[in-house]
């Protein structure tokens, strides 16, 4: 054997053997499911393998070995890889010898994506501001997130009966996220499931509340009463020279007069100016006169900041406008205009992005790990990854039972010895098992789910599985064209003047489906806080289908609970050889004549060498 | 449980367990099928006279009707190994194509 620790050779001792243990999927613990293959070595403290750990042992050693990742191949006497890409970890040094396990499989995947949370993903092409450009688009598959309309304990309203998109949060597929974890990572992946409805109609929400109701909008452009003036032409109007100080954001034209917006979105335009406006009057002389201040976009006014000769300016002006649109002012009377004075006041252009959505700064909350882990329980999936790549093929207990390609471990093929026990009960199970979500009620359990073990010596109860994921709230809501799911995202206070006012919540993670709703007449959907609507047809309403945990147990737990209902875990002694090792297949059922059997391998214990190994089986029954 | 497993039969809808559905004519229209089937055994047949859209696949066919109608489809998995041939046929969905 040759043994390379981070590409480096090590000796090993002469005639050696290592111990492998093989396990996959513990079916003694639902929550574990790993591939884990095991082999502890005795390194002889040789001076190369001394010199390869850096002085691992000695007095005033600095090596890191013990702490870092270490990748590990081991190749036979036939130069085949008895392990490709696993890792070592070195637990002791003692005067001869370092004692270090070696693990192989789906741990290897495991390890890599240890304690990181989903925020190192690279997320870019999610991030976004929200706008109504943006939701409308998503909800035409033109994004990969999707605003799927529910209520999320905001305020799913206003105007009475407009959908209120500050109160709405994106999701993100779970396949996408899947993804982009499998190849940020190096790895691929393969199984059927991975194509169902279940799996590709299911979204991850933002974690987060987020919307303000009173946004101040970002500054692009600021000028005082003493930098503007008017083109006087005596005509009824005057367009307003306005180009000095020059704007943190787009640009004018070189006429002074024409501001050209940089981007797409919501540009709040505002004044306090005091204005004198004088005309000439017909009967001769000069006099102040009532005037409009207009706001014209690409030469065509829309609109009117103020009027006569109030000082303070009527409400802001809210404009969707696209990049190259031009802003220009005008005053307008109803005379000749001579002079137009400036007095005091500022005018401001500003810009509302809408809010800005980051999934890399919210997903900081949950880790990679959990994530995985939630996908594998929601579909009972058990890993298993090949020897030489980073692919891991991911199946049910279901396509285990089905496909008829059965390793015969039967005595007529000289595979086995004899049953050395058989028992009843399978650890860390209980009569009652349950699936649990997180809720924001703390007692709440409506949505959880239980596999039940018809075994009166089992303990009463026991979690199998406690998600990370939120369920939704116990009550449905009304308030929506369609009847909503609650996933709280905002609290509601309300104050003293009967007002209410929304708190954001966080780090409340929920997994949601979407179903195209079409309404009975076309719908208003638009921004309160962007003061932009338009109108919709359809829209993706939330779906809870098939998430709550007693209807997955219902459709991916049956041939599981079929086994913890009818135990019966083998130890039997089989012979196996370096052959049989090398090309262990965990995925196949074993058979075996002498025990009129079929059987799931669950564990190989101790291989050293050919002879009678000792294993642990699961029987399933055929019918 | 492995000939149960074996046997299942395969359950298909328009989505959310939808049993029957109108689309127009041309238009992409996404059969699912819920039950998993081991890939290197089974293999999914859409028995329907559709365009098909994607490579069909054990849980998914998108497909669309050049023709008003409607339409009866069945989803039948079938074995792939050549000594032993099985079909497992779904139940029958409705489309109306107008």
């Amino acid at each position: 054997m040759r043994l390379f620790i981070n590409d480096i050779e090590f000796d090993l001792p002469n005639g050696f053997k290592i111990t492998r243990t093989k396990q996959v999927n513990d079916i003694g613990s639902i929550s574990d499911r790993q591939t884990n293959y095991t082999q502890k070595i005795k390194l002889p403290r040789t001076k190369k393998n001394e010199t390869n750990f850096n002085q691992l042992g000695f007095i005033g050693s600095q090596s890191i070995i013990p702490y870092q990742n270490n990748i590990v191949k081991l190749y036979n006497e036939n130069g085949e890889a008895e392990i490709y890409d696993g890792f070592a970890k070195v637990f002791k040094s003692f005067s001869d010898y370092y004692d270090i396990a070696i693990y192989d499989g789906y741990i290897s995947f495991a390890k890599s994506i240890e304690n990181l949370d989903l925020n190192v993903l690279d997320l870019e092409d999610v991030n976004h501001f929200k706008t109504l450009d943006n939701v409308i688009d998503s909800f035409n598959d033109l994004k990969i997130y999707k605003y799927i309309v529910a209520d999320y304990n905001g305020k799913a309203l206003f105007d009475t009966d407009k959908i209120n998109i500050d109160f709405l949060v994106p999701s993100l597929p779970v396949s996408y996220l899947w993804d982009k974890i499998f190849q940020q990572f190096g790895y691929t992946y393969e199984g059927a499931v991975f194509n169902t409805f279940n799996y590709l109609n299911l979204w991850m929400t933002y974690p987060k509340g987020v919307s303000d109701e009173n946004p101040t909008p970002e500054s692009y452009y600021t000028n005082t009463f003493n930098n503007l003036s008017a083109i006087i032409t005596g005509a009824e109007n005057a367009l307003i020279f306005h180009n000095n100080p020059a704007p943190t954001s787009g640009v004018f034209l070189p006429n002074g007069i024409g501001f050209v917006v940089p981007s797409d979105g919501t540009y709040v335009i505002s004044s306090d100016l005091i204005i004198d406006v004088l005309v000439n009057e017909r009967e001769g002389g000069i006099q102040s006169a009532n005037y409009a201040l207009d706001v014209l976009i690409n030469g065509a006014p829309v609109g009117t900041l103020q009027t006569g000769s109030s000082s303070s300016g009527t409400n802001p002006l809210f404009l969707q406008l696209e990049a190259g649109d031009i802003i220009s002012l005008q005053i307008f009377t109803n005379g000749e205009i001579v002079q137009v004075n400036f007095e005091s006041g500022s005018i401001t252009y500003g810009f509302l992005s809408g809010q800005n959505i980051d999934f890399n700064e919210t997903f900081l909350d949950f880790k990679i790990k959990d994530f995985i882990d939630e996908i594998l329980n929601r579909f009972s999936l058990t890993p298993f990854k090949d020897k030489y790549s980073n692919n891991i093929v991911f199946k049910t207990l279901t396509e285990m039972l089905q496909t008829e390609d059965v390793d015969d471990w039967s005595s007529s093929n000289d595979k086995f010895i004899k049953q050395n026990e058989e028992s009843y009960i399978y650890r860390n199970y209980a009569q009652v098992n349950d699936f649990k979500y997180k809720y924001n009620d703390k007692e709440g359990d409506y949505k959880d789910g239980l596999i039940a073990i018809n075994n009166y010596n089992l303990p009463d109860n026991t979690t199998v599985f406690s998600s990370k994921i939120y369920a939704p709230e116990k009550e449905i809501s009304f308030e929506l064209p369609k009847d909503s799911n609650i996933y709280k995202l905002w609290d509601k206070e309300i104050k003293d003047d009967q007002t209410v006012k929304y708190k954001d919540l966080d780090k409340r993670f929920y997994l949601l489906r979407y179903e195209d709703f079409t309404f009975e007449s076309t719908q208003t959907i638009g921004s309160e806080t962007l003061q932009t609507e338009t109108t919709i047809s359809s829209a993706p309403f939330e779906s809870f289908f098939k998430l709550p945990f007693d209807e997955i147990i219902a459709e991916y737990y049956n041939n599981m609970s079929l086994i913890l209902n009818d135990a019966k875990l083998i130890n039997c002694e089989i012979y196996l050889n370096e052959s049989d090792i090398n090309t262990l297949d965990f995925s196949k059922l074993k058979y075996i004549k002498e025990l009129g059997n079929y059987y799931l391998l669950n564990k190989v214990n101790n291989f050293e060498d050919s002879g009678a190994i000792s294993c642990d089986l699961i029987r399933v029954k055929y019918i | 449980m492995i000939f149960q497993n074996r046997n299942k039969l395969p359950f298909i809808h328009f989505g959310f367990n939808k049993q029957s559905f109108t689309v127009e004519v041309d238009e992409d229209l996404t059969i699912w099928q819920d039950e998993i089937y081991n890939l290197d055994v089974f293999d999914g047949v859409v028995l329907v006279d559709a365009v098909v859209h994607t490579t069909i696949n054990n849980n998914k066919a998108v497909i669309s009707f050049g023709s008003v109608g409607t339409y009866e489809i069945i989803f039948n998995i079938q074995t792939k190994t050549k000594t032993k041939t099985k079909t497992l046929a779904s139940n029958t969905i409705t489309l109306d194509v107008v």
